[in-house]
Order: C-alpha cells, then structure tokens, then sequence
C-alpha cells in the first residue's frame, strides 16, 4: 500500500524570458540548492531524484546524466520523465511513487527548460505524427485554437470572456516575484493584441521562459521532522490517453482532464470542487483553458464559465483563487512549468505563499496540460490522509 | 519490500531493421504478446509506463506516438526517458504504491536516423559535443583506460564476443547469432582503438513489454510469478575526465541496494544467471567487476576460465548480451525478460538448468554512468 | 579560478579510423583524456599527428587556434612533445 507523501520544500528560479548568466546546469543548481534551503536539508539527505525537461528543446540528449552537477545526482539514483507539457506534474508524481513505494524517504523533482536555447516551434512540430497529423499542426497554438473555437462556439462565450482570464493570471503575476511576466495588462489590451490563431491573440497566451523548479518530497516520518506544516499529497491522476490530435473532440471538454479529475476528487474524498479546494494552480497555457477547463473540474457548471470568472470567484479573496502565482500564461519553462502548478499549491498549503496567499488554504489542486491534450491532476492538502 | 513479480512478457525478433513496423505498431505488438503471456487482461492493467527518447523517435513527446498503442486509454500512464530498466523500475514503484498491475514497454528503431548524432548529442554542448564525440570513441577511452589500469588484451575482450555471440545461437530473437573466433574479432575493422566491428554491438530495430504485478495479481496470472526480490539504481559523475572509466562505482552502489533488498550476501554464489549489458565486448568484465562478482581488474579471467560461460558456474548473457541484440532502451528490459525467462524455465536451448535467482542489469548515459541492477527470484 | 599549464599527460586515448560528418578531421585522428599539469582531472580534447608514437602517459602541448571566439575550438588540437 502507498506510504503517505509530504512536499517539504520547494524552490524556483527567478523566471526571465533569457538567463544568459547560467548554462543549464547552473538554472537548475539555482532551483535545488533554494529547494533544499527552504526545508533545511543539504544534497547528502535526498535519496533519491527525478528530473524532467523537453529534450528536444535545449537539444540535450540523456539530461538526467548530463545535469548531475546541476542536480546534486552524483552518486544518486535519478531518472528523467518526459510527456511534454506535463512533464512537470509527471515528475512531481514520479517522485511522489519513489517515496510511497518504500523505497525511497527524501526525493527531489527537479522541472527546467531553457526555451532561450530552443527553436520551440521547430522542435514542438514533429510532436506530431509525421504522416497523419504534421502538416496539419504546426506548434502547440493551432490545436489550442481549433478547441477554443469549438468552446465558443458551443458556450456562446466570447473574446472578451477568455480576456478576463489572462487579466486575472497577470494580475496575480504582480505578487509573485519568481513570474516571468509582472506588468498588468487589461481586457482591452488582450483584445488589441495580434492575432496570432483565431481566436487565439498575443496576450491570450503564454510566454517562453528560462526557469527551473525543484520540489523535496518526504515519506511521513521524515516529513514530521523536517517541515513544520507539510503539503500531503492526497491524490494524483493522469490521462494521457492520445496519439493521434484527430481524435480530440473539440466539440466536447477535456476528456483528460474530466478523467484525471474525478479520479484524483474520488481518492482525495473531494465532493464539490469549488466548495472543497480552497486554491487551484492551473495549468493553462491560454487564456479559453480559464473557461472551459474549469467547467471540465467542475468548478462550476458547463457554460458558466464566463459568468464564474467575470464574478471574481478565481480572484484573490474569492471562492477558489485560482493561480495566485500568476500561472502559465505569466510563466512558462515548460519543463518546470507542471512541477510549479505542484510547487506553488504546496506554498498555499504551507502557508508560505507570501504576498499570493490565500488565507487558510487548507486542500489545494496543481493540473499539468500538454501532449495530445493530456492532463495530470494532484491534490494537496495540509491534513495527512487516512 | 512488498511482493511483486513480473507475471507478463514479450520481446520481438531484434533485426537491422524492421520495415514494415512504426513505433505504434511494435509497442502495440509486445503489448498486446505481453498480455496474453501473462493470461491478464488490459483491464487488469491499471498503470502503463513507455519508455522511449526523443532523439532515436526523431519526436519531441516521443511517448506521443506509442501511448495510445500501449493500452494507456484512460489509464495512468507516463513515461520514462532512459533505459527500459528504468522505465520498468517506474512500473514497480507502482504496484508497490498500491496499483495492481503495471505494464512497461519499450522500442526504438535504430535504423530510423544517424545513431552516431543521435549519441553525439548526449555529450556536453559547450565541452565535448562540438570535439564531434559520439558513443564508440567515447566507449573507446573506457576501454583504453580499462586496459590501461589493469593490463588487458584485445584478445581478452574478444573472448566475451566469440562466447556471447556464440550464445545467440541459442536465442531465436537475437539479432547477430554467430559463431566467431577470437582471430575473426582481431581482424574486424577496426573503429576506435581498441574497439573493432566485432567488439561492438550492432544496432538494432525492436521492442520489448512485461507486466509487473501485485502479489494477488500474479497469482491469479497464467505463468508463474517471477518475484522481484531486489532493484538498485545509482548515478556517477558526468564529464569523462572526472570519472575512473576503469571502475563503475555507480554500478557497485546500484548492486549494494540491490543486493541489500535481496538479502544476498555472497552474489557470486548466490546468482545462477545473469544478463548484463555488454554495449562492447570489454563492459561485460567491467561491469562484472562492478557488480561485485569478482576483484577489480579479474573480470575476464571469469571469461578465460569459462566461469561464465553456459556450462560454467554463473552463465552470463545466455541470451547473447547486448553485443548480439541491441534495441537502444529496449536493451534493458530484454535483460530482464531474458531473466525471468530462465527463472520460469522457458530458455529454451539457451536454458541455465535449475536457475533460482538472477541478475539482470540496465545502463543509462556515455560510457555506463548510470546504472540500474534487478534481482528477480523463481516462485 | 586557477591558471592551468598548457601542457600535459595523457589519461587516456583511443585513434579513431572511421568517418562522421561531425568528426573535426579526417580519421586516423585520436580523442584524448588530457591532465594538464596543474589540474585534478582530465579534459577531452584532439590529438592528430604522431598517432604512431600515441601513448598513455605521453606529455602533450596545446596548440591554440588563430582567431578565438571562445569554444572549444580555440584550442585546435594537442600536439605530443
């Protein structure tokens, strides 16, 4: 049966859209050595780690042997997890199983990209199957545009509804000092920005960042001693169900994410997601994933979407704050990108959220999104489970 | 550790290369071979885990390609980059986390793009990629250091090629089964001194899957369980003129824990068979080394007195090694399978008689930096 | 940070003979493990005349390229003295 997890510590780098002060190694030697400040332990205390990132991206094959300077890994056991967009939450999960397998009792995720170093769009292309969906799909915003035509379309929502969303994430960017992107934008400058895909415009999506995150995870007994308030891990669920970008039903929700979703509430004893979850860190990398993926959680009902943000229930101080980090769409170093989502719902939970934290945040959710609109669900939550 | 076993398994035919088969369509076939082995259905698997790399797949999301083909529909599925040891590691830690079955699989078809860039990029961008390094030179120092410290011959590696590819004869799935001579392997082309044709594995198209399952699961299987008793993993350092590419302390940290795990106190007598990864003819005594089974430096006289030989006290690589079959990734996995085929009793005329335990090893990163070592018991 | 010899020992070697495009020169040419004298471990780099007389142990000098631009390459090979 699974040992009961902890997240002890985390750490981050400062995002910036170019680190040319460090090599890889160096941003991710950045993000440990903060992760391991935070709860007070040094290298020789981890067991164990796992790393991730998107090779294609820094053009480094093998990084789990590559980075080991970076990643304190010398003489350690460490493998690397790689699933696109989520990789940052598979590796935050991978860890989690190295500790409630047994086997492990201090496992560090280690998530980092340089996008600075990477043709982004040349390498995300041959994600793609090279016959049957290549010349279709060229980077990751067509796909994300046919959905959010799809969800317009169906829902009646419009621009301006998905505008609210960016605003809100870019507003909170404003109290996290690790966010790439920290100037506040309007509804109206989203709308006047360039329309890159319809209805997909500049301002609705996410940036390229440098960043690297590292997170401590701990089995119960080691939790207890090293962290005053741990951050539990009470579920943890993935879909990555396809291959082929055709057989996403753009008509409909996110399957994966419905699916992951209702797995992760039933293990985690969730009954009513908006009233139970006190604070969600979102993977959206576009700004019409703040409306229909959050009726896909069932925060709120399919088609209240719009009405739901508009209200200032995901806004600080609402029902269910949602990135308080400021999320994707201010940051985003893919590889680290899912494994912040985990590390930044593990500060609310903490209570170290500083400037961004939602008052007694007692269960919080971390989603990663990416691949073949595939998704990862993690539930946290400052009570130990049963 | 709780009791788990690998109660599926499937390999298909290692060859140069395999034409008429995607990425999909082999995941899917050793999947699918996986299942009916293990008499389970896909709905008895609630855990997948692929393993694939970006770079030999040519795909950015490489596991974007097989997912679906590996049964991984509404399932819990990730994906391991690295050796298939690795990837199935992923797998236990599952099942002992509470899932029931876990189903692991592996390809790469060597023959789609150039191996040598492919190796090439795993060296370090600033320091080493642009020297234009790839896996053979690099391996090539190892030898020339191994050699080196301990006074070695090429004939001495040569060994290990004429018994391994000797081995495959025996291994329907094998790519290169070959009856050799020491003589033939000195007179190969040479690529990197010291290293010829002969003391390189080829490059191989193939996939490979295996099903790992709880203690309830693997009884009600249709194969006897074969029980992991012990796994260990275990990095070192990185740049090439850091390391002792003489001795692999990683692999002996790996083997410690795995050991440790299995209670074995003695694994030269306590081992009947084990695979391990012989990329080059001269790792197979180095890694021996590294495991523990003999001194620093006496590998290949295990070789020279047909210690490890199939008739000998601990057969190594009955299957042929790597050095007969190499599916880059996939090379691990079928490590293990080729295992616990030998603890069910189903080697065929590769069969060790009476095998109870056995060791099955895994290699990630230039020249072995990384380091996965299984220990796997019969029912 | 500490000012190493532009001379020293090899650690290591091997002659490669067979072509890639990515290879820096026609083979026969050797990579080599090279401690400079100064230095805890080893650094990789080339070595392409005197492969005949090529051994371990044998003290090498860097031969350092015209225009350097600050890669690897600034160092165009090592010669054996």
């Amino acid at each position: 049966m699974a040992k009961r997890v902890a997240i002890v510590g985390i750490g981050q780098t400062h995002h910036r859209s170019h680190r040319p002060d460090v090599n890889g190694r160096e941003l991710i030697y950045e993000a440990v050595t903060r992760a391991l400040e935070d709860c007070e332990l040094s290298i020789r205390d981890i067991d164990a780690i796992v790393i991730g990132n998107m090779d294609h991206f820094e053009s480094i094959n093998c990084v789990d042997t590559w980075s080991v300077e970076g990643s304190g890994a010398f003489m350690k056991p460490i493998m690397k997890i790689n699933t696109g967009g989520t990789t940052g939450t598979s590796v935050a999960i991978a860890a989690y199983y190295h500790v409630a397998a047994g086997l492990f009792e201090r496992v560090l995720a280690i998530g980092w990209e340089k996008n600075s170093e990477s043709d982004t769009t040349g390498a995300i292309i041959t994600c793609s199957d090279p016959v049957w969906d290549r010349f279709s799909y060229s980077g990751a915003i067509p796909s994300l545009a046919t959905e959010a035509t799809g969800y317009l379309k169906r829902s009646g929502a419009t621009q301006e509804d998905a505008a609210r969303v960016a605003v809100r994430d870019r507003t909170h960017a404003l109290n996290n000092p690790y966010a790439h992107l920290r100037k506040p934008i309007t509804v109206q400058d989203v709308m006047q920005s360039p329309m890159l895909a319809y209805p997909i415009k500049l301002l609705d999506v996410c940036p390229r960042s440098d960043g690297a995150c590292a997170v401590v995870f701990a089995a119960e007994e080691a939790a207890q001693k090293i962290a005053r308030k741990s951050a539990w891990i009470a579920a943890a669920s993935v879909r990555h169900s396809l291959t082929w970008f055709a057989d996403v039903d753009f008509d409909g929700g996110l399957l994966s994410l419905q699916r992951a979703s209702r797995e992760a509430y039933m293990k985690a004893g969730i009954k009513s997601p908006a009233d139970d979850i006190d604070v969600a860190e979102l993977y959206l990398p576009y700004s019409y994933a703040g409306l229909k993926w959050i009726e896909d959680l069932g925060f709120c009902p399919v088609g209240k979407a719009p009405e739901f943000i508009w209200s200032g229930a995901t806004d600080m101080g609402g029902k269910i704050p949602m990135n308080p980090s400021g999320g994707v769409i201010s940051t985003n170093c893919i590889g680290a990108t899912g494994l912040l989502r985990v590390a930044e719902a593990a500060l609310q939970v903490m209570g170290k959220a500083g400037d961004r934290q939602v008052p007694d945040a007692v269960n919080a959710m971390a989603t990663g999104f990416g691949g073949c609109f595939w998704s990862d669900v993690i539930i946290l939550s400052s009570r130990k489970p049963s | 550790m709780e009791h788990i076993a690998i109660v599926g398994l499937a390999q298909t035919k290692f060859e140069r290369r395999k034409r008429d088969k995607t990425y999909y369509d082999l995941v899917y076939e050793v999947a699918k071979a996986a299942l009916e082995d293990s008499g389970l259905t896909l709905s008895d698997v609630d855990n997948v885990v692929t393993v694939s790399n970006d770079f030999l797949d040519g795909r950015t999301i490489s596991s974007m390609a097989v997912g679906e083909a590996a049964g991984g529909s509404d399932k819990n599925i990730s994906t391991v980059e690295g050796d298939g040891s690795f990837g199935a590691l992923y797998g236990a830690m599952r099942v002992l986390s509470g899932f029931r079955a876990s189903l692991i699989v592996v390809h790469s078809k060597g023959s789609e793009g150039n191996m040598r860039y492919v190796t090439n990029a795993m060296f370090d961008p600033i320091y080493h990629r642009p020297l234009g390094i790839e896996s053979i030179a690099a391996s090539a120092l190892q030898a020339n250091a191994y050699m080196q410290k301990y006074g070695l011959s090429e004939e001495d590696f040569a060994l290990i090629s004429v018994k391994n590819h000797g081995n495959a004869l025996h291994n329907p799935y094998a790519h290169l089964p070959m009856t050799i001579t020491v003589d033939e392997v000195m007179r190969s082309q040479k690529l990197a001194d010291p290293l010829k044709l002969l003391d390189c594995s080829p490059i191989s198209d193939g996939a490979a899957a295996i099903i790992i399952a709880d203690k309830s699961t693997a009884l009600k299987s249709a194969k006897k369980p074969v029980w992991i008793k012990g796994i260990g993993h275990c990095c070192e350092d990185y740049f090439l003129g850091d390391r002792d590419l003489a001795s692999s302390k990683a692999l002996y940290a790996a083997a410690l824990k795995a050991y440790e795990m299995a209670h074995i106190t003695d694994p030269l007598k306590e081992i009947d068979v084990a695979e391990v990864y012989d990329a080059f003819s001269y790792m197979e005594p180095l890694w021996l080394e590294g495991l523990g089974l003999c001194p620093s430096g006496r590998g290949v006289e295990l070789t020279r007195r047909g210690f490890t030989a199939m008739d000998g006290d601990l057969p190594v690589n009955p299957s042929g090694g790597v050095l007969s079959a190499h599916a880059i990734l996939v090379a691990g996995l079928v490590r293990i399978i080729e295992c616990a085929l030998q603890l069910r009793g189903e080697g065929g005329d590769r069969q060790v008689d009476g095998a109870r335990r056995a060791l099955a090893h895994g290699v990630n990163g230039p020249c072995g930096q990384s380091h996965c070592v299984w220990i796997l018991e019969k029912d | 940070m500490i000012q190493l010899s532009d001379e020293g020992v090899v650690t290591s070697f091997t002659i490669v003979r067979f072509q890639f495009e990515l290879h820096p020169t026609s083979p026969p040419f050797a990579y080599a493990l090279i401690k400079l004298d100064g230095a805890d471990v080893s650094f990789l780099h080339i070595i392409k005349d005197d492969l005949t007389s090529l051994r371990n142990f044998a003290r090498v000098k860097a031969v350092f390229a015209q225009n350097r631009v600050g890669s690897i390459w600034d160092i165009e090979c090592f010669r054996l003295i």
